[in-house]
């Protein structure tokens, strides 16, 4: 039977719309307009001045798909993504070490912490310098201790331009980790612990029978995180290297940056944003059916 | 009721703190017409009476910073808003402004930029100015005193964009660009170096500079494209000289053996190490870093950004500078030219205004003073005196005039150009690409970007 609202849901529901309404209309200005002017601009041949008028259809998406260096921008876009989920063990073994507790902890802490607080485009500074061949500390101690026939031009070699750019990547993210890790370790009931201990787990058997387990959704948290960041990332690499040498860093940001402002060919940036949009969206729609199929099996 | 109020405060404060920010002169253009123009005179015309806004977008520097102080005091009638923007991000703030329907009055473009500016109608032709009009002191044509090769490469610059534009000027050259190297004194006599005048000569002193263990010679990334063309400069010369049109009637490609000479001889600088490794992905500043660590023994730059190597140098450090000879023996002539052209928007609604400030900063009365001691003018009414010696290679180097800025086409098309930097070169220096792919490359893009629209 079909439920009728009485005035007081009805003035319950009137008040929720007009409280959500700012946020509706934030949304509809600024996401979704932009969003279908870019599909529009997608659409025609475009150099960012004055109107669209040249219609081409989908001919700037079968130009960027057909383009290699966009294949190979994802390329790289999905090896820096992988690579850096190695910031998510690095983060969990430092929260870990923070939670047992170590002499000086809070400066422990605070020096860890200080990674993520530095500004993207200063790190990128900071590192080209640190990666730099003639000037840079990474050459002159890998001289100093006789392995100066690895020293190279780190950002400038072709081969390791974009490992270069993903330990960087590695150190400014891991610290985040570290501190949302930490966050949840020191929520985690002590009693947990206590019992294991009781039982005689021992330190391996306590890590992965019971922090690993109650850290699960944390996890999932920070994958996410880390998908959706390494598919943003874009001053780190423009930065140290602006997607060089000879497109070997590239990634599907700097792509898209160079495509509209550099060649000033809107059409074609458009649509590889747009493609980079529905990248995000097939992950977000592949997390949330894996999400959905957990939680289905977790009740049955 | 109370409840209710309280909501609708709410929402009404979180939608006014939502758009905080986002008002602009546009929006209050509503009502009737002669309110709205009254509004927006008033607006642009500043809060003062008489006094009139121009705003100014650039991306030189400093020295137009205090050119604009030393006008306005000039001219108290006249407010500017000035706005600097490095040239890496220019273009995307001037699309950004361009959308937002705020372009300023007056705006620094270059070679690179004009082309798509003219062709969407947003630049002043100012034509009948430059070449009627008087300058800002009054004594000569406006034209007259520009330097002729900067005023031909400001109009060779349009041709590209059809043959309508050719012989309009749609901006004004500012500054005549010159590009030399700057060496230390104090290096080059440790190791025995004396100034090149030969192109053996300059190969000789990178040899030694690179067996002493220091880097010969800068390379950067955003300008990669600078060796190739002054070695085209030479190798092409009679080719071009010969026929203008050598690439686009097809006498000439970009597989012709002198196009390939230069590719060759700036891989051959590159195989010999004599350019830093870091050139292929540092910028500019990388190279003035090397150069004041002492690292970099040589480093070419345009004299506007010599201020930093004065000031940052050790204090052992003597600069000095010289123009650089030619590959293939013929007289060398140097990079730049025309590449900051200064321009007045269509939108701007004190044209007269916005024209004369350009005049003002194209004039002996703005180059006179200070801090224009490391800037060449380009102007006929100015001579070009200075007692610095880091200064001598930039007067020599403007003597034999300059590469076409458009010369061996790799910087025809936005497309040619950032392939040819960012793709074929790098890959080229690294081994990845071999020759023939690389010029087979230019004229592909060539054809589909260049001449397929010519037709």
């Amino acid at each position: 039977m079909k439920h009728r609202m009485t005035v007081k849901e009805k003035k319950e529901m009137m008040t929720a719309f007009l409280l959500i309404a700012p946020t509706i209309i934030a949304f509809i200005i600024f996401l979704y307009i932009p969003f279908v002017s870019a599909l529009q601009t997608s659409l025609y041949k475009y150099n960012g001045l004055g109107d669209l008028t040249d219609f081409v259809g989908f001919k700037n998406y079968m130009k960027v798909l057909a383009d290699p260096r966009f294949l190979r921008s994802l390329k790289n876009t999905l090896y820096l993504i992988l690579i850096s989920f190695c910031a998510v063990p690095i983060g969990f073994v430092f929260a870990y070490i923070l939670y047992i507790g170590v002499p000086g902890k809070k400066i422990f802490n605070t020096g860890l912490f200080i990674p993520y607080l530095i500004s993207m485009v200063v790190v990128g500074c900071i590192w080209r310098i640190i990666y730099d061949p003639t000037i840079g500390p990474v050459d002159q101690f890998l001289n100093m201790i006789g392995l100066g026939k690895y020293a190279t031009a780190w950002l400038s070699r072709p081969e390791t331009a974009l490992g270069a750019v993903s330990i960087t990547w590695i150190w400014r993210s891991a610290p985040f980790n570290m501190l949302i890790m930490y966050a949840n370790l020191s929520k985690m009931p002590e009693d947990f612990l206590e019992a294991a201990k009781v039982d005689g787990a021992n330190l391996w058997q306590k890590f992965f029978y019971i922090i690993i387990p109650y850290l699960k959704p944390t996890f999932g948290v920070l994958a996410m995180l880390t998908v959706t960041n390494g598919l943003r990332l874009f001053d780190l690499i423009w930065v140290m290297t602006q997607g060089g040498p000879g497109g070997a860093s590239d990634v599907m940001t700097s792509y898209i940056y160079t495509k509209a402002f550099t060649n000033r060919d809107f059409g074609a940036g458009t649509a590889a944003s747009v493609i980079l949009m529905l990248i995000m969206v097939l992950i977000m729609a592949v997390k949330t059916l894996y999400q959905k199929a957990t939680a289905g099996r977790n009740k049955s | 009721m109370k409840k209710r109020i309280l909501t609708l405060l709410t929402c009404a404060v979180m939608v006014s703190t939502a758009f905080t920010g986002c008002s602009s002169s546009s929006g209050t253009k509503s009502g009737n017409q002669d309110t709205d123009t009254a509004q927006t005179q008033e607006e642009a015309s500043g809060s003062a009476e008489g006094e009139i806004k121009l705003k100014v977008l650039d991306n030189y520097g400093s020295m137009v910073e205090e050119m604009i102080s030393v006008y306005e005091k000039l001219h108290p009638e006249i407010d500017i808003e000035y706005e600097y923007i490095p040239s890496d991000t220019y273009y995307s703030k001037f699309t950004a402004m361009n959308v937002a329907g705020e372009l300023p009055d007056v705006v620094m473009t270059n070679a690179q930029f004009i082309g798509d500016q003219v062709r969407s109608d947003l630049l002043l032709d100012l034509t009948n100015e430059v070449e009627n009009g008087q300058n800002y002191e009054q004594d000569a044509v406006w034209g007259d005193t520009f330097n002729p090769t900067l005023l031909s490469n400001c109009k060779a610059t349009l041709k590209a964009i059809g043959s309508e534009y050719a012989d309009k000027l749609y901006g004004v050259p500012f500054t005549m660009t010159t590009v030399s190297v700057i060496y230390d004194k104090n290096v080059y006599n440790e190791l025995g170096l004396s100034v090149p005048t030969t192109w053996d000569e300059f190969e000789k002193n990178c040899e030694a500079i690179k067996a002493a263990g220091k880097i010969p010679i800068s390379m950067q990334q955003q300008n990669m494209d600078w060796w190739p063309r002054i070695f085209w400069d030479q190798y092409c010369r009679d080719e071009l000289d010969a026929n203008t049109d050598a690439f686009e009637d097809g006498t000439m490609t970009f597989s012709s053996e002198s196009v390939k000479k230069g590719l060759e001889k700036f891989k051959y600088m590159w195989d010999q190490g004599w350019f830093p490794e870091s050139g292929l992905t540092g910028n500019r500043e990388t190279m003035q870093q090397l150069f004041v660590q002492k690292e970099l023994v040589q480093v070419m730059l345009q004299p506007n950004y010599l201020s930093y190597l004065t000031e940052n140098v050790p204090d052992d450090v003597e600069l000095a500078s010289y123009a650089l000879p030619g590959v293939d023996g013929k007289p060398a002539r140097c990079l730049g030219g025309s590449s900051s052209i200064w321009a007045v928007t269509n939108s701007s609604e004190h044209q007269k205004e916005a024209i004369e400030f350009v005049k003002f900063l194209t004039s002996k009365t703005a180059f006179s003073e200070d801090y224009a001691k490391f800037i060449n003018p380009g102007l006929t009414n100015f001579e070009l005196t200075s007692d610095n010696e880091a200064m001598q290679g930039y007067i020599e180097a403007g003597e034999n005039g300059f590469i076409p800025d458009i010369y061996v086409p790799v910087n025809i098309t936005t497309e040619i150009q950032n392939a040819f930097l960012t793709d074929l070169e790098p890959n080229y220096l690294l081994g990845t690409y071999d020759l023939d792919y690389v010029t087979d490359q230019l004229n592909t893009l060539y054809k589909d970007t260049y001449l397929s629209n010519l037709k």
